[in-house]
């Protein structure tokens, strides 16, 4: 066979050792005298063996290589063509003042922040029209339980309708009564809360109302030993980072599967009032590295009890499984309106979580359009031809690209335009550091790694590898 | 067992051989009856009325359901079942003659044929909505031209049946592409895939070459769009390499739709080969758990079929499907009491015990 090499991209991580990716997202690790002879293109039998096996080489257009990497190209990049995640704000009002509120919530007796009928309606026919017979609804506010009643109407409707949905409601459970709880005991419904740490830190950051935190755990107790642990996810926020480590042993203790460790959003109230977490990346993830380690030797050690982080899976995920092309945090190319909508309190669509959020203060008007009137078309491929990273200068000659995302609205937050270098941004710095401990713990052989990378990939945590022969020496 | 061929006896001749559906005598009205009716007029039926004339079954255990596809043949006394709505398989059996002399084959070759494409066109289309057929032999493709026009046939006609078709892929070309892209949606192909080492393949399956021939196939397939169910039935021969197979479909057969590893049956050249060839998953699992780790985190889409779950580690049950056809699955004497029976592949009806799994029974669940 000639020795065609597919396009490939290298780096180094750590001192004997480089990486190696292909555009299709395959990957080894060799040392600097390998590298020079892949560079050189002086590959031997061996060599060429060992890189056919990682699908690196083809001899010629068309051939079966050829297509095995055509294939793998698209498996990372194709989109559902139907939507099949719907996030709406049924209210933005909120019982609760947080001081890092993200969507700069409205108080609880302001009028004029609900979903009214006629959005209702125009949901429907939006569902009808746009869905197959499968999706995931999630609730977001604002706190979504002041109106349940709407929650319980779009369920109703869905199985009325035949629809095979999944419901998150994302509340902070500090009201939980006999009507929110006929929802939630619906088993296709789930409940997503925020648990900061232990009653202090929760009162401290959240309800700042002893009583109100008592309830809240009150609730989660209740929902967790009648309903089971499965029924409720739940995710810190900190902006004193050496809260983390208490926090996680506080999220073992009540026995929760995962844990979603990030820092406070540069988004609505916190702009203003936590402005370092516009710049403080690097910092965080500093700690967030301390963390992982710590969430690693724990779930080692267990037999048991193991939690999963949220972030490490979803981007583990991206490297392992070529198609995870379902987080709006993470992929590439990631369009608008093709199989999500954000839909807000005023029936207004939005791309991502984000794009309300800094729709909402002003900085930039992100909708694309509306529930009644549908998607804005032009508005939303003018958006699109900035979210795609394979045409990025800095992205193509990067080693993580075909794991990586692209996230317009992440820059236009934090610097007021898309169109800043992509290593100067906050976006680029934290996944290239987040991928490079992906690939460290992936070539160190440690079995404490071993084990949560295939943990953190399948939900069963064994010694066993994700992977076989992946170093040439 | 259920068996799949009735004796009956005819009241009139048959001209040509046909095919025709049992309907209710409830819904039945004398205006209607046409030669795809029959009739069915009792609840224990002795006696079917068609459109030629009557047909006594002689068979005691025959017990047809409403819907059910029946083939009736010129010269023979026997009817068969072509499709049974409640059955959990229905495969149509082409030809027992094959190209490969697999070592733990089920079915050994024979010199026979079975196909009947013009009968199987007149039967398909009386199939119920969404009906799902196996075709298999011996090696179907060894019938390749017919076998495509039939597909085709059957993709214009009734597009929403669903074909399982079992082959070991060596005769696939180029100038099928068309044909197997036009059938893509509605064809899962189940291609035996024994090793990551052709020569271990090779062995297998006692055919020289046949490993390459099958990637060229393979090549094919992912062009046209065509899925793929690659089976891996395990032996002592490829357990230890297994996980190399499974490297193998990550990198360079990524767009498979199902891998499924095998448990034997105890029949054929298998129970011939028994003591050279059975794995026993109950006694060392560690194989396969190394390659059900290495597919789950890379996305492969793996089953274990035809594994009793008594005999998968629990955290593997989830992949553990009940395979075995109704009419050749069994429980043992083991399986007494079992809760678990409704979601468990159950034992093969030659299965041996005392061949068979060491460690299964209720104390292993």
């Amino acid at each position: 066979m000639n020795h065609n090499l597919f396009p490939y991209n290298f780096e180094k991580i750590n001192s004997k050792y480089y990486l190696v990716t292909s555009l299709a997202g395959d990957f080894f690790f060799c040392n600097e005298q390998n590298l020079q002879k892949l560079l050189n293109k002086n590959i031997d039998e061996n060599f060429s063996n060992f890189l056919i096996s990682k699908n690196f080489l083809f001899g010629s257009e068309g051939d079966f290589y050829w297509n095995n990497f055509k294939y793998k190209i698209l498996k990372r990049k194709i989109l559902p063509k139907t939507i099949g995640y719907y996030m709406i704000v049924p209210t933005l009002r909120c019982n609760l003042n947080c001081s890092y509120c993200q969507v700069s919530r409205v108080d609880e007796n302001t009028k004029g922040y609900d979903w009214d009928d006629e959005i209702l309606k125009n949901f429907f026919n939006f569902v009808k029209k746009n869905s197959l017979s499968s999706i995931k609804v999630e609730f977001q506010g604002g706190e979504p339980t002041l109106r349940i009643d709407i929650i319980e109407k779009i369920i109703n409707w869905c199985e009325q309708e035949k629809i095979d949905a999944e419901f998150a409601i994302c509340t902070n459970l500090i009201n939980f009564n006999k009507d929110i709880e006929k929802v939630v005991a619906n088993e296709k419904v789930h409940i997503s809360t925020s648990i900061d740490g232990s009653h202090d830190i929760q009162n401290k950051q959240r309800a700042d109302d002893k009583e109100r935190t008592s309830q809240f755990f009150k609730n989660f107790d209740y929902i967790s030993n009648k309903y089971g642990i499965e029924k409720i996810s739940a995710l810190p926020t900190f902006y004193n980072f050496d809260q983390i480590k208490p926090t996680i042993d506080f999220y073992y203790s009540l026995g929760l599967r995962t844990i979603y460790l990030r820092p406070v959003n540069f988004q609505g109230f916190a702009r203003k009032k936590h402005p370092e977490s516009k710049t403080q990346i690097n910092t965080w993830n500093e700690y967030y590295f301390e963390a992982l380690n710590y969430i690693f030797e724990n779930n080692y050690k267990n037999k048991n009890s193991f939690i999963m982080e949220f972030a490490f899976a979803t981007n583990l995920r991206r490297v392992f499984q070529k198609g995870s092309n379902g987080h709006l945090d993470i992929r590439n190319p990631n369009f608008a309106g093709r199989d999500n909508y954000i839909i807000d309190f005023d029936g207004k669509l939005y791309p991502s979580d984000e794009a309300r959020m800094i729709s909402r203060i002003g900085l930039v008007d992100l909708s694309m359009g509306d529930i009644v009137n549908g998607p804005e078309k032009e508005k939303i491929n003018n958006y699109n031809w900035n979210q795609i990273s394979d045409v990025n200068p800095d992205c193509i000659h990067c080693s993580f690209q075909p794991y990586c995302g692209i996230d317009s609205v992440d820059d236009i937050s934090r610097y007021n335009r898309i169109d800043l270098p992509k290593h100067k941004t906050s976006f680029c710095n934290n996944h290239i550091s987040k991928f490079r401990d992906i690939f460290s713990r992936i070539v160190s052989n440690d079995p404490v790694n071993i084990f949560n990378l295939t943990g953190h990939l399948t939900n069963i945590f064994t010694l066993n590898p994700p992977f076989s022969k992946i170093i040439y020496d | 067992m259920i068996r799949l061929t009735i004796d009956a006896k005819y009241s009139f001749e048959i001209k040509k051989s046909f095919a025709a559906k049992i309907v209710d005598i409830k819904n039945y009205n004398s205006k209607e009856i046409s030669n795809v009716s029959i009739i069915k007029n009792e609840k224990k039926l002795k006696k079917l009325i068609s459109y030629f004339g009557e047909i006594v079954i002689t068979d005691e255990s025959a017990d047809f359901e409403i819907d059910e596809v029946l083939l009736f043949y010129k010269d023979a006394k026997k009817i068969r079942r072509f499709f049974r709505p409640r059955a959990n398989a229905n495969a149509i059996l082409l030809t027992e003659q094959c190209d490969q002399r697999c070592i733990m084959c089920s079915q050994p070759p024979k010199n026979k044929r079975y196909d009947d494409f013009p009968l199987f066109n007149e039967a398909i289309l009386l199939c119920p909505k969404n009906a799902v057929l196996t075709i298999t032999g011996g090696e179907p493709t060894l019938l390749i031209e017919d076998l495509l026009n039939f597909l085709i046939f059957a993709n214009e006609k009734r597009p929403d049946i669903f074909f399982h078709i079992l082959s070991n892929g060596q005769h696939f070309t180029k100038e099928h592409l068309n044909q197997l892209s036009i059938i893509s949606e509605s064809v899962l192909w189940g291609i035996p895939l024994y090793s990551h080492d052709s020569k271990e393949h090779d062995n297998i399956v006692s055919k020289d070459g046949a490993y390459e021939r099958l990637f060229i196939s393979f090549d094919l397939l992912l062009q046209a769009g065509s899925r793929v169910e690659l089976r891996t039935v395990l032996m002592r021969q490829n357990i230890k390499s297994l996980v190399n197979l499974a490297e193998l479909i990550n990198h360079q057969l990524p767009w498979i739709e199902i891998w499924a590893l095998m448990q034997m049956e105890y029949i054929g050249y298998a129970k011939m080969n028994w003591h050279k060839i059975f794995y026993d998953n109950s006694e060392d699992f560690s194989f396969l758990q190394n390659s059900i780790i290495y597919s789950l985190s890379n996305r492969i889409n793996l089953y274990l079929y035809n594994f009793p779950l008594c005999t998968v580690p629990k955290k593997f049950r989830s992949i553990a499907k009940p395979s075995i056809s109704d009419w050749k699955k069994k429980f043992i004497d083991k399986c007494e009491g079992c809760k678990k029976t409704n979601i468990c592949a159950g034992f093969f009806e030659w299965h041996k015990n005392e061949i068979g799994y060491k460690n299964i029974g209720k104390e292993y669940l």
